[in-house]
């Protein structure tokens, strides 16, 4: 696959097959097509990486704080050279959350937003599907849905039900159609989540933000800062 | 010989030869981009993350057709080469022009509370033997703290580009709320480094600053 090319006036450009073909598109390819062909199975493993990934991430939680403390517990850090007394400490927490009380205050009310605008739009796409499937006539056969469990896990049984009867004349592609205001209904579920993870996110980390600020910016003498042993704690201070 | 003599500034196109093969950013080194197949991925599992919110993930290769031929640099910016014997060099991805293949690219962590007030834990290093460039815009220095006798040398942080491992910082930032809420620039005092490299601009953000500044908040 390898060609020359000339570039420049002595020198060679070796050039290499395209790896993002192999590293992003194929593997994303063959997840979908897996996912087509054996829709549980895939469930099953996405349900698993979700597993493990939880349990990862709350394992990599704990072993990055237990690094931060070890980082900044050891001689001539931070923590050990600045031990304010603790009136000091109180008033500097009070600072601290005056800072970043704005900021909370703008956090809360961007969250109590996105709330009132997910539940509307939930209430508007259900009252939609019930809407629409009062217009359809139902037949007398009951079709079983292949993935009705996943949707009475989370939406009501009354909805699902009204589906259910109502789609059960209809084809493919219309079947389809209705299932797919569930799909935009879980998404925003989806996004509530993320920006409640978001918001904690941005809380600890601005309150953290202040507060390292107050103390780099008062510590006398300043902890010095050292790249030369990579993660382990440092040795002493100049 | 130490690393600060090792290192040179070019503020002009240069000469570049003996080089073991090397990876670029073509885009800064004048090399016709025509054809994609001019492009690799460099050790595709080192510094992903760095590498692509600086937009330096894809390097060209460049290989001399033999010991004797060198290659001209035609510079946009000035460049800073470090000759590295052994040795690790930190560096901010964005500023990275290019480097030998035998040098190998890795993020360290960096969970120190001073530097955690103001930079991102997670910094890109080189190690090994070989050359590495680091791009200045607006020209810049290459010091070490053994040459600045009479006061500490004192970088911005934003203008730091590249610092040897043995360096060591004490930051200081603005005192008031305005400055912390605006996550106004630290400075560091560098107590001890055999070699730090500071440019003269920021980065080449300009408009982009506060921008990147939130988004630094939201993604330390």
């Amino acid at each position: 696959m390898a060609t020359e090319n000339s570039a420049g006036p002595a020198a060679t450009i070796r050039a290499r097959p395209r790896r993002w073909v192999r590293w992003i598109l194929a593997p994303a390819a063959a997840i979908c097509l897996f996912s087509l062909l054996f829709p549980y199975a895939a469930l099953m493993v996405a349900a698993l990486v979700i597993a493990v990934g939880v349990i990862a991430a709350s394992v990599g939680v704990v072993v990055v704080m237990r690094r931060f403390v070890d980082t900044n517990s050891c001689e001539g850090s931070v923590f050990r050279e600045w031990r304010p007394s603790k009136r000091a400490g109180a008033w500097i927490a009070l600072r601290v959350l005056a800072q970043w009380a704005p900021f909370g205050a703008l956090s809360i009310i961007l969250w109590w937003g996105n709330g009132w605008i997910i539940d509307q739009a939930i209430y508007l796409i259900q009252s939609a599907i019930v809407e629409w499937c009062g217009s359809i006539e139902p037949e007398s056969a009951q079709l079983s849905w292949t993935g009705e469990w996943m949707l009475r896990c989370v939406f009501p049984d009354v909805l699902v039900d009204t589906v259910k009867s109502a789609s059960s004349g209809l084809s493919w592609g219309m079947r389809v159609l209705m299932v797919l205001p569930f799909i935009i209904t879980v998404l925003i579920e989806i996004e509530r989540w993320l920006s409640l993870a978001l918001l904690l996110w941005l809380t600890v980390r601005s309150l953290g933000y202040f507060l390292v600020r107050m103390v780099v910016a008062e510590q006398r003498p300043k902890t010095e800062v050292f790249f030369d042993r990579g993660n382990e704690p440092r040795q002493g201070v100049a | 010989m130490t690393l600060r003599a090792r290192t040179t500034i070019h503020e002009k196109s240069f000469s570049l030869g003996g080089f073991a093969p090397l990876y670029s950013n073509a885009a800064n080194f004048g090399i016709t981009t025509d054809e994609a197949d001019n492009y690799r991925f460099p050790q595709p599992t080192r510094c992903i993350i760095k590498r692509v919110l600086a937009g330096k993930y894809l390097f060209t290769y460049l290989k001399q057709p033999s010991e004797s031929s060198s290659y001209i640099v035609s510079l946009r910016n000035h460049i800073a080469v470090v000759e590295l014997h052994n040795e690790r060099l930190f560096f901010r991805m964005n500023r990275l022009a290019f480097f030998e293949e035998c040098l190998e690219l890795s993020t360290t962590c960096n969970m120190q509370v001073p530097w955690l007030c103001s930079e991102s834990p997670f910094i890109a290093c080189v190690t090994g033997s070989g050359r590495v460039g680091i791009e200045l815009e607006a020209g810049g220095d290459a010091l070490d703290s053994e040459s600045q006798s009479a006061a500490p040398l004192k970088v911005k942080l934003p203008r730091l580009a590249a610092w040897s491992s043995d360096t060591r910082l004490q930051l200081e930032v603005e005192p008031g709320y305005l400055n912390a809420a605006l996550m106004a620039e630290a400075t560091a005092v560098v107590c001890h480094s055999s070699l730090v490299i500071s440019s003269n601009g920021d980065g080449g953000r300009g408009s982009w600053e506060v921008p990147m500044r939130a988004l630094r908040f939201l993604m330390p």
